[in-house]
């Protein structure tokens, strides 16, 4: 017992240390740790700044989307069948050293607490932003309990299934199957809903998360439940007894996991050299992890063109690889923006805006991304600029592809005009360009970083810089010319994405002789 | 010819490679050999143009970076690094394609694969594949482009037998069609036999150099505990 709390508090030490190791990295943890924190503080500074992106009457709604969107990403991925108890480091100390079944099982447990805890953090990062000033940070604070009590619950479920599917063959697969036939049957229920709501997308979803039916329901409803109860200031009526039930629900699966006795070493063994990789990838920024987590490849064949074009050719032969539902993450992301959208009863802007922003995140880790961290693209004799080029070419198009579609969809559901829907595609396409190439000349720029997640975070935060000269155009023309015509604003602001896409390519143009092999 | 001139690599505040010359002659196996950390790799991946340095790199006289010189090196790195989600094959038909090679390069791949004993892999994911397999795969992809100069990263770990035998015959091929070849190894007693020149480096400098006919009698591996002063333990025999 005692020595694997130890295994986890050195662990958990000397991540922290790392972080602060060098004054850079502590300067750049505390800029990440205050833009997590500026929500709360913003509310805590000014009490009654701001009403919410989803306004009082979609509350309920964005506190369980979040909830249902991270949540069921948790379960889908647990019920797959590339899971793994310990990543081959833990496994290799943990199954050598004299420690009794039940003590490795405490270790899979506590390691999950942090892990909800953190996971809860980055749930709660949203809270703010979405409902507004009504969750003060107090609130935020037991909010934050209540989301990390509900992950606690997916992981420790996630672990028993594990364990469990070794005892009893095909398990998870029974249960994913179950899973969707459940999706099925709450679609079903949603539609007659929306049916007998005067064909309201909005009304449908607000009937739908506000019912005591929904509130019933284990760990999510209860979760949503709690957190709607503190925004409506009903502790005793709701929030206490929901907050108990996960409480409770939380301490009941600790015990049975704990208790559960089925030989899971050998499995849990050879998935921890799987898992490993995928850990280490993640490590290095994620850009390699998808092709270990890919469990069935599409059997395709490629045909390789000439020179440095054939960097274009290999990255497209491993999206039809991945199979359209990976290498079109980006659509399916955006599908999901469009549905809360329509749920809340977002205006189209405010949808596209979205769906930009989401866009960030993907370019840091588009495919061209890993062609940096192989030694090939370095080596190919062809002119850099035109390696560079053709190695963001096919994630270029993906996006564009993507993403147009989605923002067309969107448009003709949420009543833009034709004329705005084209120049949205257009303004989409810029911005499209201006991530990449700025997401490039990142690598020129911070390439030498060797803290992933601070890399990661700075990155982030340049791409988003990037955007602010078309942004300014477009509130100056607003705010100083009085022009209010979507289209007359889009124009300059896809001229000015343009330019500066234009300036990051020209300064990166050297960037495969300059910069070195990342590892 | 390999030419490296003046050569200093540093990290942050560390000196990974200080102020080393030296140079691998056509159709000579020449080695750097030294203890962990002694800088060999840093070393050549600066040759192969993978890092920032400060001197001066040729290859077969011309700058390691630039296009006229990748074209005629090969190089295999330490860890292979392909692609997971592409088979053995696809990564014959990238390297064949982006170099441009000309036609029956399908003939001299097979050939090569054959070798190594993996061309009943060649459909494999490189993800399915075992350590020693994906470095036969690297050493394929570095010579199927008929460099005039190879670079070799600790070709021989993670090789069965057979392989490091074959590896050390490819060698011999290479010197007989006056390739410069350059190997870091730990590997001594494997590469005592094929050796024309060797540099013993150690904390970044190169402490010794020697060919093959000025050792005055002396074993490699004698010369290189001499010249790094480390334990037996530091060298896989």
């Amino acid at each position: 017992m005692n020595a694997v709390v130890y295994l986890l508090a050195r662990q958990y030490a000397n991540r922290i240390r790392r972080l602060f190791r060098k004054p850079l990295n502590a300067l750049l943890t505390i800029i990440a740790a205050l833009f997590i924190l500026s929500g709360p503080i913003l509310m805590l500074v000014i009490p009654e700044f701001y009403e919410g992106l989803v306004g009082a009457r979609g509350r309920e709604i964005a506190v369980a989307g979040v909830q249902l969107f991270i949540g069921m990403t948790l379960v889908l991925s647990s019920l797959s069948q590339q899971g793994g108890l310990f990543t081959y480091s833990e496994a290799s100390i943990l199954f050598s050293a004299p420690l009794t079944k039940r003590t490795i099982l405490l270790y899979s447990t506590l390691q999950s607490l942090p892990g909800s805890i953190l996971t809860s953090i980055f749930m709660c990062f949203y809270f703010p932003w979405l409902i507004g000033s009504a969750m003060t940070p107090l609130k935020l604070l037991a909010t934050l309990l209540v989301m990390a009590l509900l992950i606690f619950c997916i992981f420790i479920l996630y672990y028993y299934i594990y364990i469990q599917d070794i005892a009893h063959e095909g398990l998870k697969k029974r249960l994913k199957k179950y899973l969707w036939i459940f999706f099925g049957a709450v679609a079903v229920i949603y539609a007659v809903i929306w049916l007998t709501n005067g064909h309201d997308f909005g009304e449908a979803a607000i009937t739908f998360f506000t019912s005591p039916i929904y509130n019933a329901f284990p760990l999510f409803g209860w979760a949503k439940w709690a957190v709607a109860a503190l925004l409506n200031d009903q502790f005793i009526t709701g929030f206490i007894p929901a907050t108990l039930l996960l409480l409770v629900s939380a301490f009941v699966l600790a015990r049975i996991y704990y208790s559960q006795d089925v030989d899971f070493y050998e499995k849990a063994q050879l998935d921890s050299i799987r898992l490993q990789k995928v850990v280490d990838a993640l490590r290095n920024n994620g850009y390699d992890a998808a092709g270990l987590t890919v469990k069935k490849v599409v059997k395709a064949k490629g045909s390789f063109r000439e020179g440095a074009a054939a960097i274009m050719s290999r990255q497209f032969l491993e999206m039809k690889k991945r199979g359209p539902m990976l290498a079109f993450r980006d659509f399916i992301n955006g599908s999901i923006y469009l549905v809360v959208g329509l749920a809340v009863g977002f205006d189209f802007t405010i949808v596209f805006t979205m769906i930009v922003f989401s866009m960030i995140v993907n370019t840091t880790t588009d495919s061209w991304n890993a062609e940096f961290r192989k030694p090939y693209i370095y080596l190919i004799p062809e002119s850099p600029f035109r390696k560079l080029m053709y190695a963001v070419l096919p994630s270029i198009v993906k996006n564009m592809l993507a993403e147009s579609i989605i923002v067309v969809i969107a448009a003709i559901l949420l009543g833009a005009g034709a004329r705005e829907a084209v120049f949205s595609v257009l303004l989409l396409a810029a911005y499209t360009l201006l991530f990449t190439s700025a997401g490039v000349f990142t690598y020129r720029i911070m390439g030498h970083m060797t803290n992933a997640v601070l890399l990661m975070f700075m990155r982030l935060m340049f791409i988003m810089a990037a955007a602010i000269p078309g942004g300014v155009i477009a509130i100056v023309l607003n705010l100083a010319a009085g022009i209010e015509d979507p289209v007359m604003l889009m124009i300059p602001v896809i001229l000015a994405n343009l330019l500066c896409s234009l300036l990051f390519m020209f300064l990166s143009r050297k960037l495969l002789v300059q910069s070195e092999l990342m590892n | 010819m390999i030419k490296v001139g003046h050569l200093v690599k540093k990290y942050d505040k560390v000196t990974a490679v200080n102020d080393i010359s030296f140079t691998v002659h056509p159709g000579e196996v020449t080695v750097l050999l030294g203890p962990n950390g002694a800088g060999k790799s840093t070393a050549i991946k600066s040759i192969a143009g993978l890092l920032n340095y400060k001197g001066e790199i040729t290859i077969c006289g011309m700058p390691n970076k630039s296009i006229e010189a990748k074209r005629v090196f090969g190089y295999v790195p330490e860890i292979p690094a392909l692609f997971d989600l592409m088979t053995i094959w696809d990564h014959v038909q990238f390297i064949a394609k982006a170099y441009r090679l000309e036609e029956g390069w399908q003939e001299e791949a097979e050939q090569l694969l054959k070798r190594f004993e993996i061309l009943d892999k060649k459909d494999s994911l490189s993800r399915e594949l075992s350590k020693g397999m994906l470095q036969k795969v690297s050493i394929v992809l570095a010579l199927m482009i008929k460099p005039k100069a190879v670079l070799f990263d600790e070709p021989l770990i993670g090789l069965d037998p057979k392989a490091i035998s074959e590896m050390l015959a490819v060698f011999g091929e290479l010197k007989q069609k006056g390739v410069s070849i350059l190997i870091s190894t730990h590997i001594i007693d494997t590469i005592s036999d094929i050796w024309d020149r060797a540099y013993i480096m150690n904390k970044g400098s190169i402490v010794y150099e020697t060919t093959r006919e000025g050792t005055n009698g002396k074993d490699l591996k004698s010369l290189f505990f001499e010249m790094t002063d480390v334990n037996g333990a530091e060298v896989s025999a």
